[in-house]
């Protein structure tokens, strides 16, 4: 408990710190939890261990939320993730809590998450993503990115997308399910770039908003939005940045509520 | 040469397929600049004689037909997919100016085939924000097909 012992000097505490309270035994592997559950059982059993007695449920959630995105979980559907722990059973063999169905949780056309991150990590062509995401739900995604393939084949000014661009985007519409089906297209740096627009839902009469996401190399992303398009007078949300896939979903996040699927 | 242009003329921007959404609207990277460009470029449309008043509409149309054209002629490659977008210079750079405090210029850049070139300047591709608010900026009357 070393690591531990050392992350509990101080909060925040890290990403290191909340896997080693689950390997701890602090989860049944295997079983089902609602999110709110885990960090609620982090925070006890962190203070149980010594740490700050005020420590908030809101200073769990933002290094759980990286921890969730790893192999220790499966998310089952938004808000619920299965717990794999280290020592993984490929039975198939469930503990379920809180009477939450085992089978049938995963929205269709969506196998598991370890299947495309397995089928995703040995792609090594443009048309393998492009296979990776038609199984897994994202067919729309795919079909597009097929066109600007072939944009690129045809005609000599349009670029193919770089490819580990392609490959982030990909793993990143794969992991963020909940997010619907951007708009794709290439960058003038041939890097992909994905947007959505954010009905407007003021009274402003104002035009639509924007999300858009350029996938750099290095995992990082060129994001930038806006709730409406400039008015004079009128207040509205803006964002931008480069960023690392999770900050970046983080700094976007009070516009990827705007878009989520029902 | 070189002169800036008058805030109420247009100025047209070829947007390529991969920078057109399923829509057929631009997408935000028609307005982004690649590594090392130092301006967007454009097309002016008033320099064909489009000028406000009666028949600004048609006008407008004629001016970006005569766009397609040197285009075409100077061996740039219009496709089925691609869509030009208008942009009025005073709306473009009162917003950037408004939103960032950042004075964009909309300079005409007259090539010997291409007279009525202009160049959007003063953004980098770094400013993906400039390039989104453009892109906001462009509501579907405001495009028209590339061929």
């Amino acid at each position: 408990m070393s690591l531990l012992t050392e992350k509990l000097v101080g909060l925040p505490f890290g990403t290191a710190a909340v896997e080693e309270l689950l390997r701890s035994g602090l989860l049944d592997a295997n079983a089902i939890y609602r999110r709110r559950e885990i960090v609620e059982a982090l925070r006890r059993r962190f203070i149980e261990l010594g740490g700050d007695a005020d420590t908030s449920s809101q200073q769990v959630i933002v290094p759980l939320k990286r921890v969730l995105e790893g192999p220790l979980f499966i998310r089952i559907r938004p808000g619920f993730y299965r717990y794999l722990g280290h020592d993984v059973d490929d039975s198939g063999s469930l503990m379920v809590r809180d009477a939450e169905p085992a089978s049938g949780e995963a929205p269709p056309g969506r196998v598991g998450r370890r299947s495309w991150r397995n089928q995703l990590d040995h792609a090594s062509t443009a048309e393998a993503i492009e296979s990776t995401l038609r199984l897994h739900g994202r067919e729309r995604v795919a079909d597009r990115i097929h066109y600007l393939q072939e944009l690129a084949r045809l005609y000599p000014e349009e670029q193919p997308m770089d490819f580990d661009s392609l490959w982030h985007m990909a793993r990143f519409l794969l992991e963020q399910e909940q997010l619907p089906d951007p708009e794709v297209g290439v960058s003038p740096d041939a890097f992909a770039h994905v947007e959505w627009t954010l009905p407007n839902t003021s009274d402003t009469q104002a035009g639509d908003g924007l999300l858009a996401m350029e996938f750099l190399p290095r995992a990082m992303i060129g994001f930038a939005a806006l709730s409406e398009p400039y008015r004079e007078g009128v207040d509205r949300l803006t964002v931008h940045g480069k960023l690392p896939a999770a900050e970046a979903l983080e700094a976007v996040g009070p516009f990827t509520d705007r878009i989520e699927r029902t | 040469m070189n002169e800036p242009l008058p805030d109420r003329d247009h100025v047209s921007r070829y947007c390529k397929p991969s920078a057109v959404d399923e829509r057929g609207l631009p997408m935000a990277n028609a307005f982004a600049i690649r590594s090392g460009e130092s301006y967007l470029s454009v097309n002016w449309l008033e320099y064909f004689g489009v000028r406000g008043g009666s028949g600004v509409i048609s006008e407008r149309e004629a001016a970006v037909s005569r766009v397609r054209e040197m285009l075409r002629r100077k061996g740039f490659r219009l496709r089925p997919n691609g869509r030009f977008a208008l942009l009025n210079v005073g709306e473009v750079k009162t917003v950037i100016q408004r939103v960032f405090g950042r004075s964009l210029h909309v300079t005409h850049l007259p090539l010997p085939d291409d007279p009525s070139h202009a160049g959007i300047l003063r953004y980098t591709e770094e400013d993906r924000m400039v390039a989104s608010e453009i892109g906001a900026m462009v509501r579907a009357e405001d495009v028209r097909p590339a061929i």
